[in-house]
């Protein structure tokens, strides 16, 4: 289903004007007002309202003789009315307009219970004009519920409740994000963000911020990035990302990570800063052990080996500084060995033949 | 010596050490016991094999006090009482945590001062044995020693 475009009534009635086949419009607070607007101002109209299930609704549906079909009054439909309308879904393309007129809660459930009938749905229509300020209880609860799961450092269940949310309105990322950005929790906005095109008013004053935000510079004291295990820093860490033209950079501890997307110059910056965290810490609290093998159990090599290959760039990067005992991590993540069975070699001489590696592969420079 | 070595080694400081070496991953205290500084020693199982990383044959591959002492001895190293100096033999001193596990070895120089290699940190010279006794590296369980040669520190 196409996320809820906002638009004014006056927009709607254009739109629908010129419309034809199947549409809803979604209303923020009482449906009959609107359909009765739009019944005046579509001459000939039929009006279906207030259907007590599923199966009156199809014969009403079926019966109407009209350019124009009006349904609304839904909100008593249940999980299984919805489910009848889904499997019946062809009743409702026979006419050249038929307009469902939903609250959000019906909305909501036609995504869910209804997502063949929901699809041909394209686009909804989310009419802004008369909401004021009027929260909307369904939509606050979410962006309640994904806000607490970014801040409570569940980041990975908060994109998956995100991404399973329903409807997943750009209102929802609009406005989660910008709590977010209220608490200042950047990345975890950045990434809720992605690469989300604006397409109101509203979004791109959420972008704008964003935007604003990133250019002006933060400092997390938490990294993470989607799909990465995340970690806190013991102090906080300045960044900043710029539009560099063609690219976006983003700047943090001295370096200068580019990307073609704001999302992938900000997800290599928190890599490099992750793992420069995380090896610090590794060698801080085992270099002095004798054995690698106890050394390879400390939770952070854990968290850096589960970073995948992504992370290979920064360990070769740190090696050229830094010989240590990293030929098992460097094994495991690219299945490769720059050092023959039974050559005598020393840790150092190792640690050097894999950054000869990683320039032949383009790893490092 | 270093401010975050103060939970490792509390007993640590300029007082009582200084460093002799850089940091290198190269060799750690139980082949510098061994007088090797390009093997860095370790017991392990055959495969993997670790490039750089050695074990002397024939000796069980575990970390018990007696498996490092074994080590020792494919070098010529005896068990011995006592760590105090004698002027003929060179001692070494391994170190086991609170699990009973081999941690460090400390070889013993000719004016009967000690000499460590720390991980893949630094080498340090240290006054006595205590200076490295602590939460990482226990403390002293056995020691042994071997004839001092001409070139023995």
């Amino acid at each position: 289903m196409t996320a809820p475009a906002a638009a004014s009534l006056d927009d709607i009635d254009r739109r629908l004007t010129v419309a034809a086949g199947l549409r809803a419009v979604v209303v923020p607070a009482a449906t009959t007002p609107v359909a009765a607007r739009l019944r005046r101002s579509h001459p000939g109209s039929v009006s279906i309202a207030a259907p007590s299930d599923a199966r009156t609704l199809v014969d009403a549906v079926r019966r109407a003789r009209a350019a124009t079909v009006l349904i609304d009054g839904l909100d008593g439909f249940e999980a299984g009315d919805w489910e009848q309308l889904d499997k019946q879904r062809g009743s409702f393309q026979r006419g050249p307009l038929m307009v469902f007129i939903l609250s959000a809660r019906s909305a909501e459930r036609l995504a869910r219970h209804a997502p063949h009938l929901a699809s041909l749905i394209s686009p909804m229509l989310r009419l802004v004009e008369e909401r004021g300020n009027a929260p909307l209880p369904w939509l606050e609860e979410q962006v309640g519920n994904l806000f607490s799961r970014f801040t409570a450092g569940d980041e990975e269940a908060a994109m998956s409740a995100f991404h399973a949310s329903s409807p997943k309105s750009p209102e929802l990322l609009g406005r989660t994000v910008g709590r977010l950005l209220d608490a200042a929790v950047v990345l975890q906005a950045v990434f809720l963000w992605g690469e989300h095109r604006s397409r109101d008013a509203e979004e791109s004053r959420v972008e704008a911020r964003l935007d604003a935000m990133l250019r002006a510079g933060w400092s997390p004291s938490r990294l993470w990035a989607p799909g990465l295990p995340a970690v806190d820093l013991s102090a906080p860490v300045g960044m900043k990302i710029v539009n560099d033209g063609a690219a976006y950079a983003c700047e943090a501890a001295e370096r200068r990570h580019l990307g073609a997307t704001r999302n992938t110059a900000a997800r290599a910056a928190v890599i490099a800063l992750m793992f420069d965290a995380l090896a610090t810490r590794w060698r801080r609290e085992t270099g002095g052990l004798s054995v690698v093998r106890q050394r390879y159990q400390h939770p952070a090599m854990g968290q850096i080996l589960s970073m995948g290959m992504e992370v290979v760039p920064e360990i070769l990067r740190r090696l050229e500084h830094q010989p240590d005992h990293w030929h098992t991590a460097l094994a495991q993540l690219t299945g490769e060995n720059p050092i023959a069975s039974g050559e005598k070699v020393t840790v150092s001489q190792t640690c050097a033949r894999w950054v000869a590696w990683g320039r032949r592969q383009g790893l490092v420079r | 010596m270093k401010p975050e070595w103060q939970r490792d080694w509390p007993n640590l400081g300029l007082h009582n050490a200084s460093f002799t070496s850089a940091e290198t991953p190269d060799y750690n205290c139980l082949a510098f016991g061994a007088g090797k500084e390009d093997e860095w020693w370790e017991p392990y199982v055959i495969p993997p094999e670790q490039p750089g990383i050695y074990w002397p044959p024939d000796v069980h591959p575990d970390n018990r006090p007696e498996d490092w002492a074994a080590a020792l001895a494919t070098v010529g190293f005896v068990i011995c009482e006592g760590h105090e100096p004698e002027p003929d033999f060179v001692k070494v001193a391994i170190y086991a945590d609170r699990n009973g596990e081999a941690v460090h070895v400390a070889r013993q120089l000719r004016d009967g001062r000690w000499k460590s290699k720390l991980g893949s940190f630094e080498d340090i010279e240290h006054d006595d044995l205590r200076a490295l006794e602590g939460g990482l590296y226990g403390r002293v369980v056995l020691c042994l020693r071997r004839p001092r040669t001409a070139n023995d520190p």
